[in-house]
């Protein structure tokens, strides 16, 4: 499904047509690495963030040095079990900032712990997902959140810049 | 001085017959002009003389039978102001002479001391003086009418501000006499006019200035510039006021309309918006019902049946994209709050991607130029002009090997000309302008699909930015879409859209 | 991964051909599910406390009769019992505000209504795959 189709007659661009940005919170190298790969594969443009442990993702976030810089993620994907600071403080974190709370963020962990999707879902996670072991079904994973976050839905950063 | 065509006129008074007859053979003496002498005794004798006849200068006495001391002098200069007046004095009359001179006399000479050459000099210079003097005063005259008859007022001011001069009809709109100013103070006339007397003070400080001030219903554009002695040094200032009040209403009126007129317009594009909108739910239902009709009895329909299903269903499609397109322009058309920088070259590049798809299926080879200049606008307009523009540029192209090209053709006066290129199948001339329009499609339906809005789309998204579109095309040579825009300046802040 | 059950979802809509068109989305799709349809966002609300077999995830329009789907979204999600029910908002609007504040008041996600019903199977799929598949509801 292509964001634009030629007999569709009206032209509309998700984003505008710029590649969707992503912040992936994770601190396990194979993980990160598998997930940049098919990303980069995926058929919608996306640019991929990567952030090793919660206060960095924090920082990001809030355009703390040195990420002054950084664009803005359309998407979050979450890791709970994070170095410095516990992902399940970043997520509370996240959806207690004004400034960030719209952003979706899927909780993408290991854990199958029902404590910790009540608590991510109590916190507004958008999404909780435990990550498979399987590598063909990881891999499904990623393209199944590409599909549904980069291509169907409605984001809250879709007009304007990621600026 | 060069000859003379006719004789100047001389007219002596002098009683004293000796001294009568020694200035005659002065002037007899003196060679190059030609020269006729008038002899008058008496006062009256003169005045009857200058009334009748063209006289060109006076020799006069101030003492004469029927006038003494300076009477004489103002009786002539009263009958004949034109006419220079050389007064003849003895030893004890200087200061006499010197008063005539201040009351208008051009010269005064002593009959002891005269010569052949210092009388005709002296009548030369005197004839001569007068007539700069006359030339001096027909400019004044001429100045004074153009002044009083023009919308203007035309004042002046010493150095300490002091109204010299305040004259022109234009003083009538606030009901001032003209010359019923002059001898006041600037500061005190202009006192509630805190614009008008800056305007002076700057002025006389020696700049040259121009500011726009109400006084009452009038509204005055008021020149002001210092007036500078011939060392260079400010004597005073000079300023012209031109009545501007029906220009400033016309103005006002102008703003008033504009206004209006965009408030409407953005009430009409909220309007089909909402309507646009509404419209895509009974059609979902029209679209979604005839297919389920198609499926679920696609055995109990014959085929005349089936075909009617599936115009239906097509007809949906179209309304569809026409109201989508309905959106799209009714968006274009709606202001945006600031104009931001849009970098060109990610947009088109994304653009392109975006219909990467596209390109592929059709084979069309496509360049994009390195050099587009960030314009100031918005990204949602400048996706819809390039979107569409490409996307016509790649549906409209059957060549055997289909080229796109995008770039820029020229940047100047803040504008940036860009061009979307294609080899297709091009446009007849006659259509250019019409294609802009709406729904306005210039093939058969089932030669291409679309429903025609797009440039449409392009045309007010363009406009909306504050720039142009046109069409460079002849039938079967492709077409060239040029896209006038501003572009970025730099270190400039985002802004408010220009009306 | 995921479960493959029969998954509870409500859908709060008031047109009853979108919901009609929603159905036949929802039978036709692979993932086994149970459709449960609320005309207003009072009854929605009432459901989602009083049901037996409580729906795992709502589907809600925002333009409802008397009280809109961002109403209903801030009742359920001050709600200690329904705070966490995942709610996909389907609208047929695609305005930027709608957008927004949709995801600012905690819905967990936003689609846009399609007016082709074919995208509408195929946004189902999707849907249907991340959510009941990929996804872990909370209980």
């Amino acid at each position: 499904m292509s964001l634009w189709q030629l007999d569709n007659g009206t032209i509309t661009f998700d984003r505008g047509g710029r590649p969707a940005e992503v912040l992936l919170v994770e601190d396990n190298p194979g993980d990160v690495r598998l997930t940049q790969e098919v990303l980069r594969e995926g058929k919608i443009s996306n640019r991929l963030s990567v952030t090793v442990d919660g206060v960095e993702a924090l920082a990001f976030l809030r355009h703390e040095a040195p990420y002054a810089a950084a664009p803005r993620p359309d998407l979050i994907l979450l890791d709970l079990n994070l170095p410095k600071k516990d992902g399940r403080e970043v997520l509370v974190e996240i959806k207690e900032d004004e400034r960030l709370r719209q952003i979706p963020v899927v909780v993408l962990t290991t854990s199958k712990a029902e404590e910790d999707i009540i608590r991510s879902y109590e916190s507004y996670a958008n999404c909780y997902i435990t990550k498979p072991v399987d590598f063909e079904q990881f891999i499904t994973v990623v393209r199944s959140i590409e599909n549904f976050w980069l291509c169907l839905v409605k984001l809250p950063t879709d007009h304007g810049s990621a600026r | 001085m060069e000859a003379q065509d006719k004789p100047t006129r001389v007219l002596l008074v002098e009683d004293n017959p000796g001294d009568a007859r020694l200035i005659r053979e002065l002037l007899v003496d003196a060679p190059a002009w030609a020269l006729e002498l008038l002899l008058a005794d008496r006062l009256q004798t003169a005045l009857g003389l200058l009334t009748s006849g063209s006289v060109s200068v006076v020799l006069l006495d101030l003492g004469l039978p029927d006038s003494q001391g300076l009477e004489t002098f103002l009786s002539v200069h009263a009958c004949a102001p034109q006419v220079p007046v050389i007064v003849l004095t003895g030893l004890d009359d200087e200061a006499v002479a010197l008063r005539a001179l201040h009351e208008g006399a051009q010269d005064y000479l002593m009959k002891g001391g005269l010569d052949s050459g210092q009388l005709p000099r002296a009548i030369r210079y005197a004839i001569e003086r007068e007539q700069a003097a006359q030339a001096i005063r027909e400019n004044e005259n001429l100045l004074r009418t153009v002044v009083e008859s023009a919308p203007i007022v035309l004042f002046a001011t010493d150095r300490e501000g002091m109204i010299s001069l305040c004259q022109g009809s234009g003083l009538g709109a606030v009901g001032v006499a003209g010359g019923a100013l002059e001898g006041r103070s600037a500061f005190q006339v202009f006192g509630h006019y805190p614009d008008l007397a800056g305007a002076v003070r700057r002025a006389l400080a020696g700049e040259t200035h121009a500011v726009t001030t109400q006084l009452g219903d009038v509204a005055y554009q008021v020149h002001v510039t210092p007036a500078r002695d011939a060392r260079g040094l400010i004597a005073g200032m000079i300023g012209v006021a031109t009545d501007v009040t029906e220009r400033t209403n016309a103005e006002a009126r102008l703003q008033r309309t504009i206004g209006d007129l965009q408030r409407k317009t953005s009430e009409l594009e909220s309007f089909t918006y909402s309507v646009s909108h509404d419209l895509k739910e009974p059609l979902r239902t029209l679209e979604a019902f005839s297919q389920f009709l198609l499926e679920d009895y696609a055995d109990k329909l014959d085929e005349q049946a089936r075909d009617y299903l599936e115009r239906m269903g097509r007809a949906g499609v179209r309304l569809r994209q026409m109201i989508e397109e309905l959106l799209v322009l009714a968006r274009v058309g709606q202001r945006f709050e600031e104009l931001v920088r849009v970098d060109m070259q990610e947009l088109v590049r994304n653009v392109v991607s975006a219909m990467q798809v596209a390109v592929d299926e059709h084979g069309v080879r496509v360049e994009v130029d390195r050099d587009l200049p960030a314009i100031a606008g918005n990204v949602y307009h400048a996706e819809q002009i390039f979107g569409n523009l490409f996307g016509n540029a790649l549906k409209f192209n059957r060549a055997a090997e289909p080229l796109v090209r995008i770039g820029v053709r020229s940047v100047a006066n803040g504008r940036a000309t860009f061009y979307v290129q294609d080899n297709g199948i091009g446009v007849d001339a006659e259509y250019h302008e019409r294609i802009f329009q709406v729904f306005q499609q210039l093939h058969k339906r089932e030669e291409y699909e679309g429903t025609g809005a797009g440039l449409a789309i392009v045309k007010r998204a363009v406009e909306a930015l504050g720039g142009t579109v046109q069409l460079e095309s002849a039938l079967g040579q492709g077409a060239t879409f040029l896209v006038r825009l501003p572009v970025w300046e730099a270190g400039r802040a985002a802004r408010t859209q220009a009306a | 991964m995921g479960r493959y059950r029969p998954v509870q979802v409500l859908l709060v809509d008031d047109s009853p051909d979108d919901v009609m068109i929603a159905q036949r989305a929802f039978r036709a799709s692979r993932v086994v599910n149970e459709l449960t349809i609320a005309r207003d966002g009072h009854e929605a609300v009432e459901l989602l406390r009083r049901a037996s077999n409580p729906p795992e995830l709502m589907l809600l329009d925002i333009k409802l009769p008397r009280i809109s789907g961002h109403d209903v979204l801030r009742q359920v999600r001050a709600d200690e019992a329904l705070a966490t029910l995942p709610v996909i908002m389907l609208s047929a609007s695609q305005r930027q505000e709608d957008v927004t504040e949709s995801y600012r008041l905690g819905a967990n996600s936003y689609i846009q209504k399609p007016v082709a019903f074919g995208r509408f199977q195929e946004i189902l799929e999707i849907f249907a795959t991340y959510w009941f598949e990929v996804a872990t509801l909370p209980e």
